[in-house]
């Protein structure tokens, strides 16, 4: 039986010693020190775990501790599909990496927060290369929050051999497209095409997506109020529908099942970005970058879209000043050539152009990178933080036209009605 | 000295032995909040103060990125949501999916506990595979029937191929999205109902099925007069657990729909996590969370009452 004094002497000790444990932590880092100051840098990305190309970029930066040497970069990553969720919540917990790579669509909304670090020293300081037209994506509210980590543009592709095999000449628009898928088909018993089409991966199909309407000049916004349901989007929405019932693409298949057949010889042609062709090289025993066809664009009406992923300093970090020289660093001559290599096809900060041995293996590559000039941006003008809420509701209109059928003008008009209930 | 002396008792205080008695009462009346304490502490820390905050939440517009910099916006969260046809879809949706895994869950396992109650050659391998689905981790269970369910290199449209059924989108068609996701449940929950519906099997004495025997009773009478009374109880408490926990269920639909084919299987608590992460309105979010809660409690009310009146009935 415990006595009263024995209860509360041994309650008073426990306190006693979580106090004093308090009391010995780590005394916690000044977040203005200097950058000279050093320390380790955590780097929030996704793409630490892409194979091969997430290595090389990971050691591409490591050339930051020969201008920095007391600084120690150190890998913060999570899995693509849930790297904006953790992200996100990890900020709005005042916590998260020192510095990060994200989406635009989602970089805006946490820019418009105010809880990233202003680059307008970086800005101001840098030397070298100009930056390009591509660092506007990190331009919020009049101040620069973020540079271009890379710029990935979208455009059409193929396997040479699944072609020839097939006896069919690339396409050159939608109806031709088809008309190749289903000849693929019929002589190979491959898969013909393939791109996303599920909700299951919404986060990158609203803008993969964004290929058909931007291609057939459409918008999402004029700036003040939706346009959803307008003649070019209906246009785009017509045009994918065509695709997605003609039985040119394999329904159901996700982006890394369409990936890996491709890789294997076993789809024929594709939409996708730079670094899917990329990493399929990187990692195919049956493909080679000469057996890569490509086209100089997308075979649409109108430029295409691009998917920005934009460098940025978290307002939180414990170390924000060398968070803030290392992105200087990256806009660097150094940093940009450090990063070219790891990089491939992407556009990057600075108009620093391929390799030439690079190039001249991969010549697939440039047709990306010019293509920089012309893409559209995800975000919708005037709308930018709910940008990824807006498509939600669009996306799921879509989906019900492709799976349900019916007319996409009838779709797109409930997604406009939606779109505006939502935004109050 | 004498003996006596040697074996006395030690000498006490008058007023020690006066307050033996007082201090044991004392301990008779603490010791309980003592033993209950730190499970109270814990279920206010970690349950009720939550759900306080998230009502508190659900009155506000608040950022996902500034939790700390919302708004207050009275009910305007609750009026938006029950003005919405999204959320009467996600609420349809809610009581298809729980009512569907319910039945099937309960049923399937119930049975197959009567059947296991059984002695027969292999009894004990038949249940250990039985029990298999309940151990796999959610995560590999939905990715597995993820790719059951592929149209094109699917198993099941092989299987159903066999039949003359032509190839179903089991996940992107919505006409099968909800089935799709529901007989990945009852999967995975059924070894549970099955489990302790068998325990209960196991605890009606055998003299009672003798008596029955000797009375000329067959099967279903039984069943009626002996089983059923007995697993009863169990069986009901068994079935609001399984209903709450479908009200709740998140990882299988959102890793094999993700809320989809076109929000068909957009339960209430996906809808939840797509306005606190994809549309990053926490207060929103909140509203949908406490009218989940209100759901999930309107069905203990249910079972209460009912539980009551049986134990009327009974007495």
């Amino acid at each position: 039986m415990i006595d009263r004094r024995s209860f509360l002497g041994a309650a008073g000790a426990t306190a006693a010693g979580l106090f004093l444990a308090g009391c010995g932590a780590t005394p916690a880092i000044d977040p203005n020190r200097a950058a000279s100051a050093g320390g380790t840098l955590k780097f929030g990305s996704w793409q630490w775990l892409e194979p091969g190309r997430g290595e090389a970029m990971w050691q591409a930066i490591q050339a930051y501790k020969t201008a920095n040497p007391s600084a120690v970069l150190a890998q913060s990553t999570t899995p693509f599909l849930s790297f904006a969720d953790k992200l996100n919540t990890e900020l709005g917990g005042k916590g998260g990496p020192d510095v990060f790579v994200v989406q635009d669509v989602n970089f805006y909304p946490l820019a418009d927060a105010g809880i990233l670090a202003p680059l307008t020293s970086v800005m101001d300081s840098h030397k070298g290369n100009g930056f390009n037209h591509t660092n506007k994506s990190g331009l919020v509210n009049g101040v620069q929050y973020g540079i271009t980590w890379e710029r990935l543009n979208w455009n059409f592709f193929w396997n040479r051999k699944v072609l020839d095999q097939a006896g069919v000449t690339p396409p050159s628009n939608v109806d031709e497209l088809i008309a190749a898928s289903s000849k693929i088909r019929s002589a190979t018993g491959l898969d013909g095409f393939g791109v996303r089409h599920q909700m299951t991966e919404f986060d990158s199909w609203f803008m993969d997506f964004d290929v058909w309407t931007y291609g057939h000049g459409g918008s999402w916004s004029d700036g003040s109020r939706p346009t959803i349901d307008s003649a070019e989007n209906i246009a785009g929405v017509e045009a994918f529908g065509k695709i997605y019932r003609s039985g040119a693409m394999p329904i159901g298949d996700d982006a890394s099942t369409m990936r890996t057949k491709f890789r294997e010889g076993r789809l024929g042609m594709m939409i996708d970005v730079s670094s899917t062709v990329a990493g399929i090289l990187r990692s195919s025993k049956a493909l080679t970058s000469a057996d890569i066809g490509f086209a100089e664009r997308i075979p649409l009406p109108r430029p295409s879209a691009h998917q920005e992923i934009v460098l940025a300093v978290n307002g939180y970090g414990k170390n924000k000043n060398l968070a803030v020289d290392f992105v200087g660093w990256v806009g660097s001559d150094e940093g940009q050539a450090a990063l070219r290599t790891a990089m491939g096809p992407s556009t990057l900060a600075t108009d620093i152009p391929l390799a030439p041995d690079y190039a001249a293996a991969n010549p697939w590559a440039k047709a990306f990178i010019d293509l920089a000039a012309e893409s559209r941006s995800p975000l919708i003008k005037g709308f930018e933080p709910q940008t990824k809420a807006i498509m939600r509701e669009v996306m799921t209109q879509v989906e019900r036209y492709l799976v349900d059928g019916g007319d996409a003008a009838t779709a797109l008009s409930t997604a406009q009605t939606q779109v505006t209930q939502l935004l109050g | 000295m004498s003996l006596r002396t040697s074996i006395s008792p030690p000498a006490v205080a008058q007023d020690q032995l006066q307050d033996a008695p007082s201090r044991h009462h004392m301990w008779q009346r603490i010791s309980p909040y003592i033993y209950v304490g730190p499970a109270v502490i814990y279920l206010v820390i970690f349950m009720i103060i939550p759900v306080v905050q998230g009502v508190q939440l659900s009155f506000t517009k608040t950022p996902l990125v500034k939790p700390d910099g919302g708004t207050n916006v009275g009910f305007d969260n609750y009026s938006r949501l029950l003005g919405s046809s999204q959320f009467y879809n996600s609420l349809g949706a809610t009581l298809l999916y729980t009512a569907a895994t319910v039945i099937f869950a309960v049923a399937i396992g119930a049975g197959s506990a009567l059947l296991l109650n059984r002695a027969f050659k292999g009894r004990t391998l038949v249940r250990a595979i039985i029990t298999f689905p309940w151990a796999v981790p959610t995560v590999a269970t939905a990715l597995i029937f993820s790719w059951i369910f592929n149209r094109s290199d699917g198993v099941l449209n092989e299987v159903v191929g066999v039949f003359g059924v032509g190839q179903q989108g089991w996940l992107v068609d919505p006409k099968y999205g909800m089935a799709a996701v529901v007989l990945t449940s009852v999967w995975k929950v059924m070894p549970l109902v099955m489990l302790v519906v068998l325990a209960s099997l196991q605890s009606i004495p055998a003299e009672l099925y003798e008596a029955t025997r000797m009375d000329g009773a067959g099967a279903l009478e039984t069943f009626k007069a002996v089983t059923w009374p007995h697993i009863a109880p169990t069986v009901r408490v068994v079935t609001l657990l399984m209903t709450i926990w479908s009200i709740r269920r998140f990882e299988i639909i959102y890793l094999l729909t993700g809320g989809g084919p076109v929000d068909s299987t957009n339960t209430l608590v996906v809808n939840v996590y797509r306005q606190a992460f994809s549309n990053q309105e926490l207060g929103r979010a909140a509203a949908i969370g406490a009218l989940g809660l209100v759901l999930s409690l309107l069905v203990t009310v249910v079972y209460f009452i009912i539980e009551r009146r049986n134990a009327a009935k009974e007495a």
